[in-house]
């Protein structure tokens, strides 16, 4: 009942959106903007870069909200968006790619509490054991929790490949996560 | 199994919360609103985007089956072009052959056969060469075939030149007559009519079937006029025309001649001069067998010309086979892809109804085979036997000529096989050759790939409009 409700809200705060509405797209924004980021960054490596894209995504949905069929849910079509705008920059800019690693050093901490820094890093390191494929698929079905389906059409993949990708990746950190679950 | 699904399932648990435990760790600039708020000042799309689409989107769907068929059409259509060019080219190096149409009347009420070939095959096989053709120039009159052939006079105006061409034409014919008595006076009165002369009778036979053999002279530019005669006398059962161009072993014997004559001459001379008894006796030795040399080439161009000027005729004369009627005939002309093969196949067939080939000749000019047969069935096998040969190849042509018998004799009574067939095996003009495979074979290849190719790239295509 709770989920109804929240889907309508949803529907009615696109539709709101659709109509020009300023503030209904802010609620939106506000809602996904940190996962969104956090992909980003995941992906990127870089803050300043993740931030971008997440504002050129945003920009993005804003402009083509109307084309958006209401009834569905919005966060896969978001995340879409923002993979799209993180991929075609790093075909396009894969002279100038720095790996998450080298940016370990030179992304600033910021103001953020200790833990957030430490799950982060921790999170970054994990990324880093994986292979480029498996982390995307694992940063979209775990971080950003899309379905199988969606992660596969937001990547242009097979559902298959998806899987399998997915699978390996588990069996890569299964130590880690189970170590984490005990604690 | 299951332990294993159950296993993933929680992994993907685990997984799922290890991560969303660390979601809230990532957080966007406080300002982010304030920082795109103002780039929203760029104008919303109403409607759904018209996503550009790609050549291969384009292409896919019906453009595709348009393409892809006129493609086809396009292929087939270059494939029959080459085609018809091979074979049109394949026709234009053909033998001359000609059928009764092409025989055909010229201007001035002259008539003349239209072929530069060197020699002519008749519909029914018959192969004549160009010299033959030159030595009927003086036929007045028409004369003509069985098997529907008609060959008409060629005029003097429109005669090839046949200086000095040595041609011996020989011909048998078997005639059906009432009575072969009267026949044969016949057929002596036409030899003596045409200045020629009977060599050689002989009659045999019962009461019920009597038959005669005359051989005839004829000079040969009385030998089709002799023919056309001939054929007036009866029914004409089997006919056959053979000639010999004879030029080239003339001009040897005349060229060897003249040479004897010359050694002869030069003897002479010093046989005159000699002084000694020994060296008169050695040239008298030598001159002999000159002169003896002289008088066999003489010999030997006397017969040649003899044989030349004068036709020999072989006229075979019976009269039908009482009660039974006239056994049917047919002559079928059919095209066929090897005509060896078919030959063979005839023979067997024809032995495997007891029936008997009188002749079988194989001829084979530019390139192309061609065969002739005459074969006589029991008439019982007659339809069948015609109809296993039309299956042989493409009929080109057909005639049947039907019982008037009342009586069956089958292949039971004493009459010999008598239904008489005349074959003849054309090669075809070479439509399903080698080449004319290969250029198939190879459209059908380029097609294929072609349709593969566009429906891939279609196929392709549609997904990514599917994806989009």
């Amino acid at each position: 009942m709770i989920e109804q409700q929240t889907a309508m809200t949803e529907s009615d705060i696109i539709k709101r959106c659709q109509t020009g509405d300023r503030d209904a797209f802010r609620s939106v924004v506000e809602k996904y903007q940190d996962v969104l980021y956090g992909t980003a960054y995941l992906m990127t490596g870089n803050r300043t870069i993740a931030e971008d894209h997440v504002q050129e995504a945003f920009l993005a949905a804003w402009k083509n909200i109307g084309t958006f069929r209401t009834g569905y849910p919005l966060k896969p079509w978001l995340v879409r968006i923002l993979v799209n705008k993180v991929l075609s920059y790093q075909r396009t800019n894969a002279n100038i790619m720095v790996s998450l690693d080298a940016n370990l050093a030179i992304d600033p901490a910021g103001d953020d509490p200790a833990e957030d820094i430490a799950k982060r890093d921790q999170l970054r390191r994990v990324m880093q054991s994986l292979s480029n494929e498996q982390r995307q698929v694992v940063l979209l079905r775990y971080f950003a929790g899309l379905s199988l389906a969606e992660t596969a059409a937001a990547l242009g993949r097979r559902q298959g490949t998806v899987k399998s990708q997915t699978f390996r990746a588990l069996e890569q950190l299964r130590d880690l996560i189970e170590d984490d679950n005990k604690s | 199994m299951k332990d294993e699904k159950n296993n993933s399932d929680n992994m993907e648990n685990k997984a799922q919360k290890f991560f969303q435990k660390r979601v809230s760790a990532f957080k966007i600039g406080k300002d982010f609103w304030s920082k795109l708020e103002p780039r929203l000042n760029e104008k919303q799309n109403t409607a759904p985007a018209k996503r550009k689409e790609s050549f291969w989107q384009w292409l896919a769907g019906p453009r595709l089956v348009a393409i892809s068929s006129t493609l086809g059409v396009l292929v087939i259509l270059v494939t029959a072009g080459s085609l018809w060019l091979t074979n049109n080219k394949v026709n234009q190096n053909t033998a001359g052959s000609i059928d009764e149409g092409a025989i055909a009347k010229g201007a001035g009420g002259n008539y003349g056969i239209y072929t530069t070939a060197t020699a002519v095959t008749l519909t029914n096989g018959m192969i004549i060469p160009q010299t033959t053709l030159a030595a009927m120039t003086t036929i007045t009159s028409a004369p003509s075939f069985s098997g529907g052939i008609t060959l008409n006079p060629i005029s003097t105006t429109n005669s090839m030149d046949t200086t000095g061409a040595q041609v011996i034409s020989q011909a048998s014919v078997a005639l059906e007559v009432s009575d072969v008595a009267t026949a044969v006076n016949q057929v002596e009165t036409l030899a003596q009519n045409l200045g020629g002369s009977v060599d050689n009778m002989s009659s045999s036979g019962s009461q019920n079937q009597q038959q005669a053999n005359l051989t005839i002279r004829v000079p040969a530019n009385q030998f089709l006029t002799a023919l056309n005669q001939l054929q007036t006398m009866g029914t004409v059962q089997s006919q056959n025309i053979n000639t010999q161009d004879v030029t080239q072993q003339y001009i040897d014997l005349q060229a060897q001649l003249t040479s004897a004559q010359l050694e002869e001459q030069n003897l002479q001379a010093i046989l005159a001069k000699a002084t000694t008894v020994s060296d008169e006796i050695a040239i008298q030795e030598q001159l002999t067998q000159v002169i003896s040399q002289v008088e066999s080439l003489q010999g030997q161009i006397n017969y040649m010309q003899n044989q030349v000027t004068m036709s020999i005729i072989t006229v075979n004369l019976n009269t039908p086979t009482q009660n039974v009627g006239q056994a049917p005939s047919g002559s079928l002309t059919v095209e066929v892809g090897n005509v060896d093969n078919i030959v063979a196949s005839v023979k067997q067939l024809v032995a495997s109804v007891n029936g008997i080939i009188n002749s079988s000749q194989v001829s084979f000019d530019n390139g192309k085979e061609s065969a002739s047969l005459t074969m006589e069935v029991y008439r019982d096998n007659f339809d069948q036997v015609m109809t296993t040969l039309g299956k042989k190849g493409k009929i080109d042509h057909k005639t049947i000529q039907e019982s008037t018998g009342t009586q069956s004799t089958g292949t039971q009574g004493n009459t010999p096989p008598d239904a008489m067939i005349y074959l003849t095996l054309i090669q075809a003009t070479g439509f399903w050759t080698a080449a004319h495979v290969t250029i198939i074979i190879a459209g059908a290849v380029i097609l294929v790939v072609l349709i593969i190719i566009i429906a891939a790239a279609g196929r392709a295509g549609l997904l990514r409009k599917k994806k989009a």
